[in-house]
């Protein structure tokens, strides 16, 4: 009598356990979804690589010292060039040379550098004198690399790899086929993705296709950092004015940090960097730079505004004909429906300048 | 405690029969995921241009476009548009700039004929021929 209303409860539990049961199975089967996932970065890396190694080198994966000095130091991407990732790369010899006394080291030291450069056999290791510097381990350093906007680093995703190669220079000495050394060396190499990249390969894309290019500008947050806000307008119609801060479609008082945008550097001008102004209206640079073929014109004043808005936008690279470069006057003219058709660069155009401008998404 | 153990084993065996039973259409769809996205097929060509750059001369390779509605453009870069549920899905990928040339070179897919891209090394420039059939 007392057992059967236990019974009863029991079997209802047992009922419902296995019910979660079940559906906790299915509800984990459904849950689980497919996600293609691409790693372009690592893809990227793997690619230039390859590249590198057979574009860069007298042979494969045999580097030229000399080209290497040419570029040591500086942020030319060489050789080859992806145009939405930047790279740089560090080439470093592997093995210090060991040495009994300073002649020792010139020849290495000479074909590594050049004949004047300074060298020394310390603690028995050879040492070469560059950039001022004495280094055990000769290394080469060139490409993008992020930079910072005043104090903010700029960050972005990155992928690198590490390969295995030799550097050559014909030996001053001797000559003949087989008279070369090479010295084995590794490649680091590290491959970004910034608004800066993408930015310049939108516009070199829209230069060189004649087409327009776009893509999803979901405000990075060092960007935003930089502003204080996820919004921001360029240069004004006249050097007296600035505007700043812009929150929707209105801009408020100007801050400290206006006018930020991509230009050219003009004190080197293969390199396009982000540049804003101060409260002053003085242009100031950045150090987040990233060589851009000297020949695509982009961004001339007065049509080089940005609306950053507070909420991710399609951001669009658009060519313009060369006849209407210098006829703009345009105020605010950051929305891509204020670029009139007919200014548009179409296959039989010349292009004489790319405009970046912003677009709701849809 | 025996009886919950049984219900429980045989609520698991039919969990797992109707899963597997799901699990050939699901992997279906993800291959149809597979061959619709015009990201991949964007990707994939812009990595056969990328290793035949530093491929040795006269390398070919060949690439099998989907049956499907779709569009590849080669120039500055990769464009792939693949019609796909109704909509067009639309992606580009990049292509490394180096000494090489690459041939500027349009083909479209077709739903029942089965088309190809020949992509051939030739000297410092890369050429595309299509196939058909």
């Amino acid at each position: 009598m007392s057992l059967l209303p236990f019974q009863s409860i029991f079997t209802l539990l047992r009922l419902l356990a296995v019910t979660l049961l079940v559906i906790a199975v299915f509800w984990l089967f459904v849950q689980s979804k497919a996600e293609l996932k691409l790693n372009e970065l690592e893809l990227a890396v793997s690619d230039l690589a390859e590249d590198l190694s057979t574009h860069g080198t007298v042979r494969n994966a045999v580097f030229d010292a000399e080209e290497l000095n040419a570029v040591d130091n500086t942020i030319q991407e060489p050789f080859a060039r992806h145009c939405s990732f930047g790279y740089d790369a560090k080439i470093e010899v592997q093995k210090k040379q060991q040495c009994s006394d300073d002649n020792q080291c010139q020849s290495y030291c000479n074909l590594i550098y050049d004949s004047s450069t300074e060298y020394r056999c310390n603690d028995n290791v050879c040492e070469c004198k560059n950039d001022d510097k004495w280094t055990k381990k000769p290394s080469w350093s060139f490409g993008y690399s992020p930079g910072k906007l005043q104090n903010i680093q700029v960050e972005g995703p990155s992928a690198d790899g590490k390969y295995p190669i030799a550097v050559f220079k014909p030996h001053p000495l001797r000559s003949g086929d087989y008279d070369n050394d090479a010295i084995p060396a590794t490649l680091v190499l590290r491959v970004h993705d910034t608004w800066l990249t993408r930015a310049t390969c939108m516009i070199e894309n829209a230069y060189k296709s004649k087409q327009i290019q776009e893509e999803i500008f979901d405000c990075p947050d060092y960007l935003s950092e930089f502003y204080g806000g996820c919004g921001g307008a360029l240069e004004a119609p006249g050097s007296d004015q600035v505007w700043c801060s812009y929150s929707g479609t209105q801009y408020m008082t100007p801050s400290g940090r206006c006018g930020l945008t991509i230009k050219r550097n003009s004190t080197n001008p293969d390199d396009a960097c982000i540049f804003y102004k101060n409260i002053r209206g003085e242009e100031k640079y950045t150090t987040e730079c990233r060589t851009l073929d000297a020949n695509i014109e982009f961004y001339k004043a007065y049509n080089s505004m940005i609306y950053l808005g507070n909420e991710a936008k399609i951001i669009k690279a658009v060519p313009i004909k060369s006849a209407y470069v210098n006829s703009q006057q345009d105020p605010i003219n950051f929305r891509c429906d204020n670029i009139p058709a007919n200014q548009i660069a179409g296959e039989n155009d010349d292009v004489g300048t790319v405009r970046l401008c912003f677009e709701d998404i849809p | 405690m025996m009886e919950v153990l049984q219900w429980a084993l045989l609520s698991l065996v039919v969990v797992v029969i109707v899963m597997i039973g799901l699990l050939t259409p699901w992997t279906d769809l993800v291959n149809e995921a597979i061959r619709t996205s015009a990201q991949i097929h964007a990707t994939q060509i812009a990595g056969i241009i990328n290793l035949l750059q530093s491929s040795p001369d006269k390398t070919t390779h060949s690439y099998i476009l989907p049956n499907a509605e779709c569009n590849v453009t080669i120039g500055e870069n990769i464009l792939f548009r693949i019609k796909n549920a109704g909509k067009y899905d639309r992606a580009s990928a990049e292509i490394i700039k180096t000494n090489i040339t690459v041939q500027k070179f349009y083909t479209e897919c077709n739903d029942t004929i089965s088309k190809g891209i020949l992509f051939i090394r030739e000297g410092n420039e890369i050429k595309m021929i299509e196939q058909v059939g």
